[in-house]
């Protein structure tokens, strides 16, 4: 089945677009829903939600965009209201300014490590931020892409991608040498 | 082209969606720019290796079979469908903003001509009033007597040497003779 295809059995209420849709798009949203809510159960339910939800609103899907990108388009309003309902609930471990520490064996090789330290950095930015960062980083998005996705403008995406790397440089110790020292641009006075 | 806006079109530039005219100028000041070839390698480094990291850590996961399962029955019953975030200060402030902008209309379209002054008699300019200026009329009225408690008058003159201005009265309006009778009486009182 092409993407057509699919669209027009979503239209048409056919379940089968269901395990099309499953097949085609699943892990890639379950992957990307991971990364926006940091939890994988509730993340398989949110994917579980939002495949539902699209084919109900089918009829909404005009073609102007790839259908993963409408189908992440939902997922992400999904997760705003998820995030919305646990706003109320408060973390009693350590403080989000506070940096993470670093593993005992912090060396480059230990991947597996530093995947936990970012997921977990990526986890403690606002919804905003942690949004342009997956979009950019994870799903390859170009600005102008991003834009149109949360209906901002480029300018503000780009704004949210500095405050959110500039945190993300916060909360990552040093020694995992994400962020390369260089010449950072620093205004000269007149 | 300088530092500040070649930073400021970086991800553009790595996106490759540059018209053509500012990409190669872009790339003229990264040539000639250590620190600005610094940031776009930094920017290119970090944005492979987060990608890297998070691929290692969500590419063990994936779709639970019975999910589709349920999926399908959810489809096939009718549940309800699962609420999305709406985003309600956009959806409220759309129609506050209509609201604000027909309440402005309607004030300018009531409220404001009974304070708006009229355009003046004659194209005059304000002049300095010499001794042996020529009063010649009192113009009208510039705001509406009965809204206010102020009166603005413009008194047209002709100065000696010809110009021709005027001159803006604007007085406190004398207090109704009610009002001074008591006044009046709260004085003998």
């Amino acid at each position: 089945m092409n993407e057509a295809e699919i669209v027009a059995a979503m239209r048409g209420g056919d379940t089968a677009a269901v395990e099309e849709l499953v097949r085609l798009y699943g892990n890639r949203l379950l992957r990307s829903a991971y990364l926006l809510c940091g939890n994988e159960t509730d993340a398989q339910d949110l994917v579980q939600d939002t495949l539902i939800l699209a084919v109900r609103s089918a009829r909404r899907f005009r073609g102007k965009s790839a259908l993963y990108t409408w189908l992440h388009g939902i997922l992400l309003s999904l997760t705003r209201h998820y995030h919305r309902k646990r706003k109320r609930i408060v973390y009693t471990d350590e403080p989000p300014t506070q940096r993470i520490p670093a593993p005992s064996h912090s060396d480059r090789a230990d991947v597996e490590a530093a995947s936990s330290i970012l997921a977990d950095a990526i986890r403690r930015l606002s919804g905003p931020h942690r949004e342009v960062i997956i979009l950019r980083y994870y799903e390859g998005m170009k600005i102008k892409e991003i834009a149109r996705h949360i209906g901002v403008t480029k300018g503000t995406v780009k704004s949210r991608l500095h405050y959110a790397t500039r945190r993300l440089r916060e909360l990552i110790p040093p020694e995992l040498n994400l962020f390369r020292p260089t010449g950072t641009y620093v205004r000269r006075k007149p | 082209m300088n530092c500040k806006h070649c930073r400021k079109l970086l991800h553009e530039y790595l996106d490759e969606s540059l018209p053509s005219r500012i990409r190669s100028s872009v790339a003229a000041h990264l040539q000639k720019c250590d620190e600005c070839r610094e940031a776009l390698a930094q920017e290119r480094d970090f944005s492979r290796s987060v990608s890297e990291l998070l691929r290692g850590r969500t590419d063990s996961l994936t779709l639970r079979p019975h999910l589709q399962r349920n999926m399908v029955k959810a489809l096939e019953s009718g549940a309800p469908s699962p609420k999305t975030h709406r985003n309600y200060r956009r959806v409220l402030l759309r129609p506050a903003l209509a609201l604000g902008a027909a309440a402005c209309l309607l004030f300018a379209a009531i409220i404001a001509p009974h304070n708006h002054k009229p355009a003046p008699v004659r194209t005059a300019q304000p002049v300095a009033v010499r001794p042996k200026s020529y009063i010649m009329c009192m113009a009208t009225t510039y705001a509406d007597e009965t809204k206010t408690d102020w009166i603005e008058r413009r008194m047209i003159v002709v100065t000696r040497n010809g110009r021709e201005g005027y001159l803006n009265i604007i007085a406190r309006k004398p207090s109704k003779p009610d009002e001074a009778k008591q006044n009046e009486k709260e004085e003998k009182s």
